[in-house]
């Protein structure tokens, strides 16, 4: 059990970098999302 | 359908990391020389490989840009980098992780950890490069023109164990590196499962890159 506390910071590491990336570009999917549909609802109501 | 696909592979995500990680901790023997440490091993050559395919992704789909011009080729380049720069950044940061007790050093200016940096600035570069460029036709042109320049470093990282003197390991050889079959089997199933992250990851920025670009044309309609 030498050096686990390697094992466990590149583990962090790896698990973080990739869960943040993850999170950051769901959020701006969901974000990007709404934007589109409230352009179309506002392009829909403009041509009506 | 592209969120559609996306959704398919976050499922996929979820089921697909404990297994990884179960085939590393626990399926994998402990290395005998290195002890427990060596399990870094598994997820940073897997980030590795899946790194270089990446930069592979976008060299091809800036060629395939350059001839039909068409802005779905750019996307997946863009996608395909700023994906494959997440997991380099991950191979040179477990690298000198595990390095340290190892070779009891973090870094050393040895040709694989040397032009595995430099592949990473090259690829820094390039999303830099799209963030100056403002003109759409001129960004995806020589964002093109680096993603397929850029890959050159791609295979001087893979041959430099073999054209130059290194204390990296080499697993890419004949006996898969004296690799135990059970370590083998479970570098394997890591990079199965860092290929499903990889291809969830590039469905997702490239989801980014399709409602920027919907967004757009309806903003320029106005």
């Amino acid at each position: 059990m030498k050096n686990i506390w390697f094992l466990i910071s590149a583990y962090s590491v790896i698990w973080f970098l990739l869960a943040y990336y993850f999170i950051k570009i769901g959020g701006k999917v969901r974000s990007l999302e709404k934007r589109l549909a409230s352009l179309e609802d506002n392009d829909e109501s403009e041509n009506k | 359908m592209l969120s559609k696909v996306s959704r398919v592979f976050d499922i996929l995500l979820i089921i697909a990391v404990p297994i990884g990680l179960y085939f590393a901790f626990i399926y994998a023997p402990i290395e005998y020389k290195m002890g427990i440490v060596q399990k870094i091993f598994y997820f940073h050559v897997a980030s590795a490989w899946v790194g270089f395919f990446a930069f592979f992704i976008t060299f091809l789909m800036s060629i395939i840009f350059l001839i039909n011009r068409k802005f779905i080729f750019d996307d997946i380049a863009e996608a395909s980098a700023e994906v494959g720069l997440l997991f380099t950044t991950i191979v040179l940061v477990t690298g000198p992780i595990w390095a340290k007790p190892t070779w009891g050093a973090y870094w050393t200016w040895d040709p694989r950890l040397t032009t595995t940096l430099i592949l990473w600035f090259i690829y820094v570069g390039y999303i830099l490069l799209r963030q100056f460029i403002v003109d759409v036709n001129q960004r995806a042109k020589f964002s093109a023109a680096l993603g397929i320049i850029g890959f050159i470093d791609v295979p001087i990282v893979f041959l430099s164990i073999r054209l130059w003197r290194t204390i990296h390991p080499n697993v890419v050889q004949k006996g898969g590196g004296g690799l135990h079959p059970d370590m083998l089997t479970s570098l394997f199933v890591c990079l199965g499962i860092f290929t499903i992250i990889y291809i969830a990851l590039l469905l997702k920025r490239l989801s980014v890159s399709s409602l920027e670009r919907r967004i757009l044309i309806i903003e320029e309609k106005k």
